[in-house]
């Protein structure tokens, strides 16, 4: 492989990896704050995306007079809000009242949601299981550096992603609710005893997830611009991967993860398609059988 | 005759041959309407929940006898299917009618069987070593991996999938086969190795320090469910004629993992109680319901979904927490 | 200390790390057979780190441990078990939500032998095998006073007589050496002089040797014969109870409630 390729693959990978990356935290965060391995979090990013289409369309079908930025910034809000509000949606509904049940229900129960969002959307008449096209927000433009073709559209992905990143960590390290959520998931009670309200810390923590799912949602429908309801699983699997390969629970763990995974799925995919496809799968298994707290994680051990 | 009547595996042998002669009589005997009472699209429900028998009574003793975690299960279904499927299919090409034809039938349903097997005893050498969330998350991901590898062989069929299955399966040999599951798992259940599961469910560190070989029996259980497994996915694939990597997903592990939860963790009973309810209801129930109601088919899937819910908020230990009276042999 | 005896347990210069911190020093063990002893030390002293090593739950960073002359360290539990070890725990460990016979069926399990054939098919080997099992767990509960409660889920017994059963499946295993953690933990005085009683008791019948951690001296002071003292690790003291009480290290490191 030469060298341009390698980059133009890296630059591939970077991208793909944003998008795993978004999801990725907002797996990581809610296994962190209630140890649950939320299987609906890869379908908050079908809402985000059928959130925006919904109101881009409805935009676009009134007037072209909105410059794209303006119009990519309105709908990017679209896709955080809906994204969070579907996940405190699903928390309020169905996690809260298993807090205190066997994890099993809950997992359960998350499949149940999963199930529950794919099929309605499919189900809705104005909506259906097939492919929609999504409108163009921003033009795609391409241009070349050093042999390496870019667009604007790849440059947004990583650009957003990393934004969005920097200000989870601000949000995290800096701020009383960050530290809310960083004690909560250390030890539940200890943070009750220390007046945190844990209830409101959770809700708060499914919004952000929820949030950054649906801002993964925005940029893998104007990525690869056919929405579908079942779009959210294969990401939503895979990203779980990543959060595994960092460290399931630990935030950075999980930017990593997303960005490792992005790499090796396109460099993958170029040497052959089996492994394309399989390597995310082959990664988790390899992390869980020589390091299974992921990259970045702790390791484990049971008090006899 | 009344004492033979109290040991309970002389019950289950006499109610099933009660329900089997019922159900012929009611499908090929007693005629209503243009055919019989039960036509051909119901025979086909009893048949797939007679499979899910099949498939959640293993699973209930790889997850709720000795408590080890797992999802990913149906891979071994496909290793099941796909083996004897291309041993009937592309091999020996039978045609079903003749002796033959359903003996070798049999044959190639152990042979998938022993190959999930063995699948399952390399996977849970491995994979066993780990606990609860990693249990799951390994198992999940072998299964996706051997999707991934089936869809990439041509032989038999990659994505197209494997078609052409001759329809070897039907209803009597489904009920026999689903009924000696149940009996070898019941009895095993009920024996000192079943006790030993049991213990490794329920504090596997006592339990390995009061004697019992954890790894053997959590390897065991992991390949004998996988057994069972590839023998169910064979009779699913020669009903339905056709076998393809996307039918045996984690989301088909889920379904056969949210039968297995809702008869009950650990109660066999349970598990098939569960699997004709659940089946019936999605498959039966929900599309005659739903056009009442002024809802198309396809909003069968949301409902199901929502009663899932529902149950796992209200009722999350399952139908039956307790193992009823009735599977329990006189001698354990 | 009698000379001439068989050492049923013998432990050489054991010590162990969790990573940077050192939980045993050196802690060395030559027990006969037939004895009652102890060991105390303050919490966190490495006491149960001590049965957790010999029980094979840990692999020793140094040090060997001999059962009646063959070498165990480092062998898996079930193993270890099935040498003729057995234990309870700090915190009573018992398969809750299992009937109390089953309990002791599994204690049994390693001597009994009907394979998984067997017991498929239900042969008489399996039969043979059932009924001897059942009936010694019956006896096993009956010499403890839990014959009535056989059939109850063992979660829902009151706690004097959970602690009764895990003793009981312990000595299900058919063992040689019983190691006891804090058998007298939320007992009573009362309660703690039947189980005094019921711990030479086993003793005798059982033709065992008992080593104990305690924490309530008196307990452990009228009925061990010889006592090891361990703090931060390390074996800080080592006698008859009446020599170690007047030990002016013991007294300095911990001396609980309860002396006299």
């Amino acid at each position: 492989m030469d060298l341009t390729t390698f980059f133009q693959q890296l630059v591939n990978g970077l991208q793909l990896g944003s998008i795993y990356a978004l999801i990725a935290l907002g797996y990581t965060m809610v296994y962190g704050i209630i140890k649950l391995i939320n299987f609906a979090h890869g379908d908050f990013l079908m809402v985000g995306a059928y959130a925006v289409y919904f109101f881009a369309t409805f935009i676009l079908a009134f007037t072209n007079a909105i410059p794209p930025i303006i119009l990519f910034i309105l709908c990017l809000i679209v896709s955080l809000a809906a994204g969070a509000l579907i996940a405190e949606l699903s928390n309020c509904l169905t996690y809260k009242p298993l807090r205190y049940r066997p994890r099993l229900s809950a997992l359960i129960t998350a499949v149940g949601v999963s199930m529950f969002l794919e099929y309605f959307f499919a189900s809705l008449p104005f909506i259906g299981p097939s492919f929609r096209a999504f409108p163009d927000i921003i033009k795609q433009v391409s241009f070349v550096v050093g042999g390496v073709y870019l667009n604007n559209i790849q440059l947004l992905d990583i650009g957003l992603a990393i934004v969005l990143m920097i200000l989870l960590t601000f949000i995290v390290n800096r701020t009383m609710t960050g530290k809310a959520m960083r004690a909560v998931s250390q030890d539940k009670d200890a943070a009750r005893l220390m007046g945190i309200n844990i209830e409101r810390t959770i809700t708060f923590t499914f919004l952000i997830g929820g949030a950054l799912a649906g801002a993964a949602g925005i940029l893998m429908a104007m990525t690869y611009p056919r929405i579908f309801p079942y779009m959210g699983i294969l990401p939503g699997l895979k990203a779980f991967v990543a959060a595994v390969l960092g460290g399931i629970g630990n935030i950075p763990g999980a930017m990593l993860g997303g960005f490792l995974l992005g790499i090796a799925e396109i460099y993958a995919t170029s040497y052959n398609s089996l492994l394309g496809e399989g390597i995310a799968f082959a990664i988790l298994i390899l992390v869980l059988l020589f390091r299974p707290q992921g990259l970045l994680g702790e390791k484990q051990s049971e008090k006899v | 005759m009344k004492k033979l009547f109290r040991k309970s595996t002389f019950r289950l042998i006499l109610y099933a041959a009660l329900l089997y002669t019922l159900v012929i009589l009611l499908s090929q005997v007693i005629p209503a309407g243009d055919g019989f009472v039960l036509n051909n699209y119901f025979m086909i429900i009893i048949n797939i929940s007679l499979v899910y028998v099949i498939l959640a009574t293993s699973l209930n003793l790889i997850n709720g006898i000795t408590g080890q975690f797992s999802i990913g299960y149906m891979g071994f279904a496909a290793i099941g299917a796909y083996v004897s499927g291309t041993l009937t299919t592309l091999i020996w090409k039978l045609i079903p009618g003749s002796l033959t034809a359903t003996s070798l039938f049999i044959v190639a349903l152990l042979i998938g069987g022993i190959c999930a097997a063995i699948v399952g005893f390399l996977i849970g050498m491995p994979a066993l070593r780990m606990k609860g969330d990693y249990l799951a998350i390994v198992t999940l991901g072998f299964g996706e991996i051997i999707r991934t590898i089936i869809n990439n062989i041509d032989y038999v069929g990659g994505p197209r999938g494997l078609l052409g299955i001759p329809q070897l399966s039907n209803f009597t040999i489904i009920f026999i086969i689903a009924l000696l599951t149940v009996m070898v798992l019941r009895y095993l259940v009920f024996s000192s190795h079943g006790r030993a599961m049991l213990s490794i469910r329920e504090d596997a560190t006592a339990a390995d320090l009061v004697g019992v070989n954890i790894t053997k029996y959590k390897v065991w259980a992991f390949v004998i469910g996988a057994f069972f497994a590839g023998v169910g996915g064979g009779l699913l694939a020669h009903m339905i004629q056709l076998a393809h990597p996307t039918q045996y997903g984690f989301y088909a592990s889920f379904l056969v993992l949210i039968v297995v939860y809702i008869g009950g963790m650990g109660s066999m009973t349970g598990s098939i109680i569960a699997a004709f309810i659940l089946t019936f209801l999605e498959k039966y129930i929900l599309p005659m319901v739903l056009p009442m109601i002024g809802l198309g088919v396809e909003w069968r899937m949301v409902i199901y979904a929502v009663l899932l819910i529902i149950i796992m908020i209200y009722r999350p230990e399952g139908l039956m927490s307790r193992e009823a009276k009735f599977m329990i042999p006189e001698d354990h | 200390m009698p000379a001439e005896q068989k050492i049923v347990l013998k432990i050489d210069q054991l010590s162990h790390f969790f990573g940077g911190l050192k939980a045993v020093s050196n802690f060395n063990l030559d027990l006969p057979e037939g004895v009652i002893w102890g060991v105390i030390g303050p919490n966190g002293a490495g006491k149960t780190t001590v049965f957790n090593l010999v029980t094979g739950v840990y692999r020793p960073s140094q040090g060997h441990i001999q059962l009646m002359g063959e070498e165990i360290t480092g062998k898996k539990p079930f193993a270890i078990v099935a040498k003729g070890v057995a234990r309870t725990f700090q915190n009573i460990r018992l398969f809750g939500n299992i009937p109390v016979l089953d309990n002791v069926r599994i204690g049994m399990h390693k001597n009994y032998r009907p394979s998984m054939f067997d017991c498929v098919i239900r042969d008489r080997k399996f039969h043979r095998a059932e009924k001897k099992m059942r009936e010694e767990s019956m006896e096993l509960l009956a010499r403890f006073n839990l014959q009535g409660r056989a059939e109850e889920i063992a979660k829902n017994l009151p706690y004097g007589e959970q602690r009764r059963l895990e003793i009981t499946r312990a000595l299900a295993t058919q063992p040689k050496l019983l190691l006891l953690d804090e058998p007298a933990a939320g007992m009573n005085p009362n309660e703690v002089d039947k189980l005094m009683e019921m711990v030479y008791h086993i003793r005798n019948e059982f033709k065992l040797t008992v080593l104990l951690i305690e924490h309530q001296m008196r307990f452990l002071m009228r009925i061990c014969e010889w006592i090891k003292v361990m703090d931060f690790g390390e074996t800080i003291a080592e006698g008859t109870a009446a020599q170690i009480q007047n030990n002016p290290l013991v007294i300095e490191a911990y001396l609980g409630k309860g002396v006299h």
